[in-house]
């Protein structure tokens, strides 16, 4: 699974149960969808444990950000599946963003090195 | 002129180009045949070279073998007979009887006469041998004027010999060309037997007078005997008698007997110790010579034959002076001796002339008399010879060749000329051809020249007509080709012309028709594009109006007494949903910021909305800012549900009342700069959350103060300002703002807000404006 453009790249590794987040995303909010539909393909699959691994995404816009909101909103209601996310304190946009996360999914373990 | 000339440039063209090409051909083959003649010369001079050095080689061997030959067989006939005669010594005693026996038959009785006037003893005519016994070899006379006898000896020593009269004819009249053969005693009894049959003595008393007095030996050939005896001793020089035999230098006979040659061979004691006489061949040279002297090599050349010594004693007379040779004629013991030697010739290279020393034939290049001679030389086997003196030594005689170059190469010669001959003709050949073959060419280009030339010069009157704008010129068509196809065209052009001309306003009335007809169909299609471009931008146009239009008006920020209020929005092209208000409520001012997610009529819309429910919740009077900020949440959500705009927001609203900022709701931070100029930044993230996600977040909302003095300055702005982007891709960034607006602090809300945006437009240059760019300025003034 993977969704991908010139200048991002999202996709899923099964072996470790991990989505990576690489690039700059900028779409208009609509174009979100593809990534919703690879998080929630991934949900299906009820797996135990999801890491986000965001070190490389240096730019997210606020409609991508509504989207990890929503996806956090839907891991909650699903309730099974432990996720951590694992980012980096000097990408601007990941140290205000990323809090956001734990405010609509209080298990959700949050990492910014 | 016209036709002259361009009948001239193409016969003169297709002239040379014939003539050049000939040319070269002709010039290429004679270079051709020379240069193969030259090679063949080469190839045949290097045969010729070959051949005739092989001939020369091979010939002069058969010429050396010859002469060999002549002299082996007269060698070996001496060696037959010394053999016999030594066998007779050797055995002397027990053939005592037989010789006694011999002396005394009638037919082998030797009868000397003693010659009172010569004083010696000789054998008459009638004898088959003649002895002639000197007067050193008889007793003393008895009387003065008596007769003299023959020593007891020497009588004995020739009743000895007796027996030679059967042998020296026999071997005297076959085999080589011998003049005289004889037999000489050793120097105590030296008498002389002959064949054939001669007046020796009387002879000798002519020719050499006094001879009578000396041994025979020490009188004719002093030291030769001595150097025979000095062989004494050395086994090597008995151990093959017949290699004894000595050979003189060649001369000529006293006698008369022409060119001769004397071999002699010793014998010897049984013991090998005394000399016991020599036994003599005069060998004839006239057959050696004349062989040498005839012998022909190409035109001119000749043979010779050489001693080592360099005297050449066989040679033709025109051999003679080519090689530049004189005699010097010697008289030497009644015998005439050859004395052409080659180290006095006349001619340089002769006399510097080196004689072989090998075994094999010798090839030399000279010049005589101005002419190059090849020069082959070859020795003949080794011989002992006599030169005068008591040493024998050993010699070889040479044999020479001496052929004219030019004759060996005369078959090369005669090809050069034929080759020389040939190139000439293949030359004549080439221009004869070269010269019929340009007439013949030239003569046809002007022929056919005239008839292109024709043709063309009827295209150009036509065309020099047409100029003058005679278009009723046809030009005569006559042949098929591309210059007849020309003429078609032309003809056909001129009619066009002429159809053209005539109907010219008709055509322009038709075109213009035509160009009326095409530009009502693009005013058309330009109108309808027109259409579909208003259509898509309405959209655009319709959003950015709701966003400017429930903005405050500058008479409502102008209102509020405590604060300087300035606010500014430019939205981007396409809209970005950026919020902001300044309300007057009832207890308090309410400050709205916020941005909606997205862009387009969507965000705009949501836009307003949420201006509506502040607006609409403020008139209700709800005081508490976390109730309000939870309500507007909840009815937002809900028309989010209802609308399914998939849109959210962040929203910071505040209430000022009494120099007191009451900040609820996430949104930006919130940039305070003090009136001394220290800047503060209060974080928003714990006031709450983004808007029109969860329906409830009455829990995550929080409410943080902040005073304000009078000249503090708080800004508050959306991410379009932070995240503005320049070509490079950079963001605008916080500090940057706080530093802008640090700088700005003591001026007026207006003119901080004019400076930040100033800043902010200054940084993105020429970049493209990405997102809604707000910021609202608040000073309190009082």
């Amino acid at each position: 699974m993977e969704v991908s453009d010139s200048s991002y790249r999202v996709w899923y590794d099964p072996t470790n149960s991990t989505v990576y987040f690489e690039g700059s995303l900028r779409l208009g909010t609509a174009d979100y969808e593809p990534i919703t539909r690879l998080l929630h393909d991934v949900l299906a699959g009820n797996p135990p444990h999801l890491t986000l691994h965001m070190l490389e995404l240096v730019f997210l816009n606020s409609s991508g950000i509504n989207t990890l909101y929503k996806f956090a909103i839907a891991l909650r209601k699903q309730g099974k599946t432990a996720v951590s996310v694992r980012g980096a304190a000097s990408i601007p946009w990941q140290t205000k963003s990323l809090a956001n996360l734990k405010k609509f999914l209080p298990t959700i373990e949050i990492d910014v090195q | 002129m016209a036709r002259s000339s361009f009948r001239t440039k193409l016969v003169l063209v297709a002239g040379v180009s014939v003539a050049a090409g000939l040319l070269l051909s002709g010039g290429a083959a004679y270079v051709g045949i020379q240069r193969l003649g030259a090679d063949a010369a080469e190839e045949t001079q290097r045969g010729l070279r070959y051949a005739s050095t092989e001939y020369l080689d091979k010939h002069i061997d058969n010429v050396a073998q010859h002469l060999s030959i002549e002299l082996d067989r007269a060698e070996a006939e001496l060696a037959t007979f010394a053999a016999i005669q030594q066998q007779i010594i050797d055995h002397q005693e027990e053939l005592q009887p037989v010789l006694d026996a011999a002396a005394k038959a009638p037919m082998l009785k030797d009868n000397l006469v003693f010659d009172p006037k010569g004083q010696w003893s000789q054998t008459g005519d009638a004898e088959p041998t003649t002895v002639t016994a000197w007067g050193y070899l008889h007793e003393p006379p008895e009387a003065e004027g008596e007769a003299r006898a023959i020593r007891e000896d020497v009588a004995q020593a020739i009743d000895d010999t007796a027996l030679m009269d059967l042998l020296m004819p026999a071997i005297g009249r076959h085999g080589s060309r011998k003049l005289q053969i004889y037999y000489v005693g050793p120097k105590e009894r030296a008498f002389a037997r002959f064949f054939p049959a001669v007046p020796l003595a009387q002879t000798l008393d002519e020719k050499d007078p006094g001879h009578n007095g000396e041994v025979f030996w020490d009188h004719f050939f002093p030291s030769l005997v001595e150097g025979w005896t000095s062989w004494v001793g050395h086994k090597e020089r008995f151990e093959d008698l017949a290699r004894q035999i000595t050979f003189l230098s060649p001369y000529d006979d006293a006698a008369g007997g022409g060119p001769i040659i004397t071999l002699f061979q010793p014998l010897w004691s049984a013991d090998r110790t005394r000399f016991a006489g020599a036994l003599g061949f005069d060998l004839t040279l006239t057959g050696i010579i004349d062989y040498v002297e005839e012998v022909k090599l190409f035109e001119s050349g000749f043979a010779f034959l050489a001693q080592d010594n360099g005297n050449v004693f066989a040679i033709s007379e025109r051999g003679s002076r080519t090689l530049g040779l004189s005699t010097t004629s010697s008289e030497g013991g009644g015998v005439s001796r050859y004395d052409q030697f080659l180290g006095k010739s006349s001619e340089a290279a002769i006399r510097d002339l080196k004689l072989p020393e090998g075994e094999a034939a010798e090839s030399r290049e000279i010049v005589l008399g101005g002419h190059n001679y090849v020069l082959e030389l070859k020795r003949l086997a080794p011989f002992n010879v006599w030169g005068g003196t008591d040493e024998i030594t050993e010699a070889r005689w040479v044999v020479g060749f001496v052929v004219p170059e030019e004759e060996i190469y005369a078959a090369l010669a005669a090809a050069q000329t034929a080759v020389n001959q040939s190139s000439r003709e293949v030359l004549v050949y080439q221009v004869a051809i070269t010269l019929v073959t340009l007439a013949a060419l030239m003569l046809w280009l002007i022929i056919v020249s005239r008839r292109l030339t024709s043709s063309l010069v009827a295209l150009s009157k036509g065309a020099g007509e047409i100029a003058q704008k005679n278009y009723d010129v046809t030009v005569p068509v006559e042949t098929e080709d591309e210059i007849g196809a020309l003429g078609q065209v032309f003809n056909q052009m001129v009619g066009e012309i002429r159809e053209h001309t005539e109907n010219l306003e008709g055509l322009v009335k038709q075109r213009t028709s035509q160009l009326e007809d095409a530009n009502a169909e693009i005013l058309a299609l330009n109108e309808r594009l027109k259409e579909e471009n208003l259509r898509m931008g309405a959209e655009l146009d319709v959003a950015r109006r709701l966003q400017m239009m429930v903005l405050p008006a500058t008479s409502e920020l102008e209102a509020v007494r405590e604060l300087d209020i300035a606010g500014f929005m430019r939205p981007a092209d396409e809209v970005g949903g950026d919020y902001y208000d300044v309300l007057q409520g009832s207890r308090a001012l309410k400050l709205g910021i916020g941005d909606v997610t997205g862009h387009g009529l969507e965000s705009g819309v949501l836009m307003l909305m949420v201006q509506t429910a502040v607006r609409t919740l403020l008139a209700s009077d709800e005081l508490d800012p976390r109730r309000f900020l939870a309500i507007i949440n909840r009815v937002i959500c809900d028309n989010i549900a209802r609308t399914s705009i998939d849109r959210t927001l962040t929203l910071s609203l505040l209430d000022y009342k009494d120099g007191v900022l009451t900040l609820a709701g996430q949104h930006e931070e919130v940039v305070v700069v003090r009136a001394g100029g220290e800047v503060e930044r209060i974080d928003t993230m714990d006031l709450g959350l983004p808007i029109g996600i969860e329906r409830e977040i009455s829990d995550f909302i929080d409410l943080k103060e902040i005073r304000l003095a009078v000249g503090d300055v708080v800004v508050l702005y959306t991410d379009g300002i932070t995240e503005a982007e320049n070509d490079a891709g950079e963001h605008y960034e916080i500090d940057r703002l706080c530093g802008a607006v640090q700088r700005a602090r003591g001026l007026g809300a207006d003119e901080i807000r004019d400076a930040l945006v100033a800043d902010v437009m200054a940084h993105i240059g020429r970049h493209k404006i990405l997102d809604d760019i707000t910021t609202v300025i608040l000073k309190r003034v009082a």
